[in-house]
């Protein structure tokens, strides 16, 4: 069923499970909330895709406007209990026990490259979805996407040397 | 980056938890609850209309009249009668 796929590809974004599990539920209640609007010339894998990679991205970003406003706020109120929101753990179940060092240092590059350019590397190099498929998820043509990938690998390879330096 | 690739293809599918499927129901069974409908809206919207114009009309008023007042007690009133009947 979609709710793996969906689970799975979301768990490649935030490499962790509760945030997963989250943009899981919020993928499946806009699904149920905008299915009038699913246009059947398209594939409905697609269109769940496309839905799953928007709510992942979004979910980042909520995440780190609240984790800014966090730190600001704890400037003014450093004697506050709250819990602070902190750097999400590498939690990501799918990765073998002896591989999670060198997997998390791939998801810190990946983590810091563009939207785009992460999604296609997510979607070609985990998801290992062809380029046409890429081409539709992404709504972009053959030649985009292997431009993407080619920016992602080089920028890919850039901060693993970096990291490593 | 052969590394990269190796280790990125390694990663292996999970499956969600039962408990996720179950919030997912509960979430879509419950009704959306709007804030506010569009009626009470509309209604809040008019009413503050009414309220925001009929004070401008006040003020406007009240401004002519005391400026009225203080030009007739100054004798400065302008009339065009030439003539005191």
């Amino acid at each position: 069923m979609y709710k793996n796929k969906v689970y799975n590809l979301a768990l490649q974004y935030v490499q962790n499970i509760e945030d997963a599990e989250e943009i899981t539920q919020d993928v499946f209640v806009n699904i149920h909330l905008s299915l009038a609007q699913f246009k059947h010339n398209a594939e409905l894998s697609t269109w769940i895709y496309k839905i799953t990679i928007n709510k992942s991205l979004d979910y980042i970003k909520m995440k780190k406007r609240k984790k800014r406003f966090g730190l600001i706020t704890s400037l003014f109120h450093q004697e506050s209990n709250e819990p602070r929101m902190d750097v999400t753990e590498f939690n990501h179940p799918g990765v073998q026990m002896e591989n999670k060092e060198a997997t998390k240092k791939i998801f810190n590059a990946i983590n810091a490259l563009r939207d785009k350019q992460r999604t296609a590397i997510i979607l070609s190099k985990i998801e290992q979805k062809s380029q046409k498929e890429i081409a539709e998820i992404m709504q972009l043509n053959i030649g985009a996407v292997e431009s993407l990938i080619a920016r992602a690998k080089a920028n890919l390879a850039i901060f693993l040397q970096q990291n490593e330096g | 980056m052969e590394q990269t690739n190796t280790l990125l293809a390694q990663i292996q599918k999970v499956e969600v938890s039962p408990f996720v499927w179950t919030r997912i129901q509960q979430k879509i069974a419950q009704p959306i609850q709007e804030p506010f409908s569009k009626t009470w809206t509309y209604a809040i919207a008019a009413s503050m209309l009414i309220l925001i114009s009929l004070n401008i009309f006040a003020i406007e008023k009240d401004t002519q009249q005391r400026h009225n007042q203080i030009l007739k007690n100054m004798n400065l009133m302008t009339d065009n009668n030439l003539y005191h009947e």
